[in-house]
């Protein structure tokens, strides 16, 4: 029933001795393995992990904002948390958004048109996502970008496996979190 | 007040690959797909996103004379930002 841990072999005994009933129900009430379960990467899912990549950029992107004014400021926890939070619910609307946009124009895959539909009513960043798609479709031969830092994360491709812009999975800022 | 003028300035950035995931949870049909470029597009919007509010909230923190910025000064900007992008 449940899989084979070395950590369960010191209740092993336990749960024999005493009722079986009351450690049963304990394990059934709860949706996790009864005692000693540590979070590891392999129990999060695959949202958390997500969420977890958000808040490290946008961890990353906040402190840089702030240290980058003339009077330095810093965000704190929970601050960030709730930008990360805000971007998080963003982003699942805008999937939702472009598909919808697709779908009505009759295709299946999503083009820039779509999101500058999305951006529509901010005229300045419509002017932006506009000079960045003409850009994207002129240069697309060249492989001459304005950003080049977006650049290093989509061209590296897998054989560079030290960048780290690409990875979903690489939590550099890990250890923040998990202080506590 | 800056002493990074423009958004190009900020190194760090969104990772595409983590917001192309988040992009197909939300797709209901399996046809559905989305190139590269697209999802670039799509990080740059959401790049400005966390720049802005990062930016704004830094300015209400500062208004209040703080140099950390805390959950209030966020709170307070996040409508008109919502409403923006």
């Amino acid at each position: 029933m449940l899989p084979f841990s070395p950590y369960y072999l010191p209740y092993l005994s336990l749960t024999v001795d005493i009722s079986f009933k009351l450690v049963d129900t304990f394990r059934y009430c709860r949706a996790l393995p009864p005692i000693m379960s540590f979070p590891n990467f392999d129990s999060l899912t695959e949202s958390d992990k997500l969420k977890l990549t958000v808040l490290c950029d946008v961890k990353k992107i906040c402190n840089e904002v702030g240290s980058g004014l003339t009077q330095k400021v810093t965000f704190d926890k929970q601050s960030v948390e709730l930008i990360a939070e805000m971007v998080w619910r963003k982003v699942q609307d805008y999937g939702t958004d472009l598909e919808l946009f697709a779908r009505h124009a009759k295709h299946t895959t999503i083009n820039a048109d779509d999101v500058r539909l999305l951006v529509r009513k901010n005229e300045s960043l419509k002017e932006r996502i506009t000079k960045i798609s003409e850009e994207l479709s002129s240069g697309s031969s060249k492989k001459k970008r304005k950003d080049k830092d977006f650049d290093a994360g989509l061209e590296a491709g897998p054989s560079d496996a030290g960048n780290d812009n690409n990875l979903i999975g690489n939590f550099d800022m890990m250890d923040d979190f998990l202080d506590d | 007040m800056n002493a990074k003028d423009t958004v190009s300035d900020i190194s760090a950035t969104v990772r595409l690959e983590a917001i192309k995931h988040i992009l197909k949870q939300q797709f209901k049909d399996q046809r559905t797909r989305i190139g590269d470029d697209t999802v670039r597009l799509v990080g740059e919007v959401v790049q400005l996103l966390i720049v802005e509010a990062a930016a704004r909230s830094c300015n209400q923190a500062l208004l209040a004379g703080l140099s950390v910025v805390e959950m209030e000064h966020v709170e307070r900007v996040l409508p008109k930002l919502l409403l923006d992008f």
